[in-house]
């Protein structure tokens, strides 16, 4: 009897071991992203309604998948924007997240030291339909031909504009719509319509929005390019320096913008919702915050307008940056892992229309056709914009360009440098990183 | 005992007793962890910063190819942005450095006295040191922003003067960073010679009064020598963390404008992180390495000249 009772005792200790593991049969897949942590606030949120933050949003969807699929649960790791220095200390450690989410500038320099997974076949197998994407938003996922990214929106550069005060100076059609520049002589002419109405710049630029986001849409708007044939990057070019000094010139009229030593970012959003300015050059990540302060009545911002970032010269183009979801397990990732990460990557792909109300543009041409898209406020405003886009060169170089010609801008903007030196100053900057890469 | 070395007046015998020796082996083994630890988690690090700034070497581990000396080559050779950074290093050492000793010492001066409620003005003086670099970074923006959003200029408003953004102008946004330290950092260093002016006997003041010392005298002969040993430690480490400044330049100016405020540190996160040179980066923090380790010995040679046990 007393050998009976141990061998049950045995069998019984040995499936309580047993017990978890069967429990662990399915996988738990990390994400390492930024966006912010609201677990407080959206911790068990399942329900989207009513939820426009981009933290909200990501939050609650990853719930929601958590809730529909116990095999696979997926865990967050929150890092702080723009999410770099931790990934490449977790890389760097060996111990990458399954998924990350980065701005698709970078991506080319992580493809190309082979950090990043290639997507272009386990997206054909789970189901991502690479032709969904527009032209514009499918470059950001894309280095040397492969999918290292799944382009998840398109964060650029829009034209928040102030309808009340556009109407004070005659500015506002019988539809409604702004009047809105076609050239850079019809932009200062509106621009000094505005202020003589209203005593108000028609389109406050601050930080980045002063800076290397308007020098490379007035670059490709004129016809130039980023990189030059070899895919070295070409800043000192005939076309960079003038749309340096249109930008000088804007910069310098008084009624586009208040001077740039005396404004920054948040204090040109302050200024715009004040209704202290007509307009504001800003991302497309302002537009549900300017919604909801409206609809909340505590800023004189009341009739509020987005349009593209004006196009002035003769091609359309403007900067936009764009979320991609990545799988930094490497070249030689287990396909298991990999296949269950891009099951979460197309269920977030497919659930991106949510992700717009935050005002971002979307990817795919069927998120963007559909009717819940459409009817999202201000949509048909700046329709144009995912057409319009460009990306920065699919090069190592992408970020480093961003950070050099947005100091040198700066630079010229202050008087600290001419325009040719500036420009001269950013291309010798280039020239180093890229003899590193050597 | 056999011969002895004299050092400082005294004789030091070379030769230790067997209960010298058994005593001196229980202190080693004491420090051995430490000397462990120390080994693994800061001179071992020394050394392969060293190594891989020898290197090209990505920060994710990868690309990594030996290139000798040649990342000190164009450090020193051709890279404007490393000298500048070292100017606006050294720049912000001037401007915060005496500001916070001389302040510090003042606090100190005035809190060492026995009087009612010291301890809360002790206290209030010390607080913002224990505030972290992002509130410190969020409240000076406000107090120095632009136009009457910003608590000073809507004082100098008020008296007729225009200012535009303090930060984000080159010729005022360095001050206005070391403004920033001093208020932020000074009850440290107020702490440290409140210390030292309780330690000096107050017989010495006594002495020095019968001998008709006046204020002045009292504090040029008993307190500043009283307070040699506190003032080296002040300096060392204030020189330290002034060419060790980041956190705060980042939050309040992230180096500009134009990179007019781009610190040494900084510009080695930058070239390490951002644009993945961790060889050339490591280069940066060797020579920065060598020059915090030469100021060091320096100082520390400079005050204890003619100091005596």
């Amino acid at each position: 009897m007393r050998k009976f009772a141990t061998v049950i005792t045995v069998l019984l200790f040995v499936m309580l071991l047993g017990a978890p593991n069967l429990a662990q049969d399915g996988m738990t897949l990390t994400v390492m992203r930024f966006f912010g942590d609201c677990v407080d606030t959206f911790g068990d949120v399942i329900d989207l309604s009513g939820t426009t933050s981009e933290c909200g949003i990501i939050t609650t969807l990853t719930n929601i998948w958590n809730a529909e699929n116990p095999d696979v649960q997926v865990e967050t790791i929150v890092a702080d924007w723009p999410g770099t220095t931790q990934l490449n200390a977790a890389i760097a450690a060996g111990t990458p997240p399954d998924i990350a989410v980065l701005h698709g500038r970078r991506i080319p320099i992580y493809a190309s030291r082979g950090a990043l997974t290639p997507l272009s076949d386990v997206m054909e197998a789970v189901g991502i339909d690479a032709s969904d994407f527009t032209e514009g938003a499918a470059d950001y996922g894309i280095y040397q031909g492969e999918f290292y990214g799944v382009p998840f929106d398109l964060a650029a550069t829009i034209w928040h504009i102030n309808l009340d005060l556009w109407a004070e100076a005659g500015l506002v059609d019988d539809m409604g719509a702004p009047m809105l520049p076609t050239s850079p002589e019809d932009f200062v002419a509106a621009a000094e319509q505005v202020y003589g109405a209203t005593g108000k710049p028609i389109a406050e630029m601050a930080g980045q929005a002063g800076t290397v986001r308007p020098l490379t849409a007035f670059i490709f708007q004129l016809g130039g390019a980023l990189s030059d044939d070899a895919g070295n990057p070409t800043v000192n070019t005939p076309e960079a320096l003038e749309a340096l000094n249109y930008i000088l010139e804007l910069q310098s009229s008084g009624a586009i913008t208040r001077p740039y030593n005396e404004i920054n970012n948040a204090i040109a959003v302050e200024n715009f919702a004040n209704g202290e300015s007509a307009g504001l050059i800003d991302g497309t990540w302002r537009i549900n915050g300017f919604d909801r302060q409206i609809a909340e009545g505590d800023v004189a911002l009341e009739n509020y307008y987005v349009a593209d970032f004006p196009q002035l010269f003769e091609f359309p183009g403007t900067f936009a940056g764009s979320h991609n979801w990545l799988v930094p397990l490497g070249q030689n990732a287990d396909p298991a892992r990999v296949q269950a990460a891009a099951e979460f990557i197309k269920w977030l792909s497919d659930n991106s229309v949510v992700w717009a109300r935050v005002g971002h543009g979307m990817t795919r041409s069927s998120v963007i056709n559909s009717e819940e898209f459409q009817n999202l406020p201000h949509r048909l405003e700046y329709a144009s914009m995912s057409s319009n886009v460009r990306s920065v060169p699919r090069e190592v170089w992408g970020n480093a360009f961003w950070a050099i010609v947005h100091e040198e801008v700066e630079a010229a903007i202050l008087g600290i440098k001419t325009p040719e030196v500036a420009l001269a100053d950013a291309q010798a900057r280039l020239d180093d990183f890229i003899l590193f890469q050597s | 005992m056999g011969s002895a070395k004299i050092a400082n007046g005294r004789r030091y015998p070379l030769r230790l007793s067997k209960i010298e020796r058994q005593d001196a082996l229980v202190g080693f083994l004491f420090i051995t962890p430490f000397i462990i630890l120390y080994l693994i988690f800061n001179f071992v690090p020394i050394l392969q910063g060293f190594w891989i700034s020898l290197h090209n070497w990505d920060v994710i581990g990868t690309n990594i190819k030996f290139v000798g000396l040649r990342n000190y080559e164009i450090l020193f050779g051709k890279d404007k942005l490393f000298w500048s950074s070292l100017e606006h290093t050294l720049f912000f050492a001037v401007l915060a450095g005496p500001g916070l000793i001389i302040t510090g010492l003042a606090l100190a001066l005035m809190l060492n006295q026995r009087a009612r409620g010291i301890g809360i003005f002790r206290t209030v003086f010390y607080m913002p040191n224990i505030l972290s670099v992002t509130v410190v970074g969020l409240v000076f923006a406000r107090v120095f922003a632009p136009g009457e959003r910003g608590f000073v200029n809507a004082i100098l408003d008020s008296l007729g003067v225009s200012m535009g953004s303090w930060f984000l102008d080159e010729a005022s946004a360095m001050p206005t960073i070391a403004i920033t330290k001093v208020w932020w950092s000074v009850g440290f260093n107020m702490l440290i010679f409140l210390a030292g002016l309780q330690d000096i006997p107050q017989a010495l003041y006594d002495a020095a009064k019968v001998d008709g010392g006046g204020r002045w005298a009292l504090f040029r002969h008993v307190t500043l020598p009283g307070l040699r040993r506190p003032m080296l430690f002040v300096i060392v480490l204030q020189a330290i963390a002034s060419v060790q400044v980041f956190p705060l330049i980042d939050v309040l100016t992230g180096g500009g404008p134009a990179g007019s405020t781009r610190p040494l540190v900084m510009y080695l996160f930058e070239r390490s992180f951002d644009y993945w040179q961790l060889g050339y980066g490591s280069a940066i923090a060797f020579v920065l390495f060598v020059f915090l380790f030469s100021i060091s010995i320096f100082q520390l040679w400079f005050f204890s000249r003619g100091e005596v046990d």
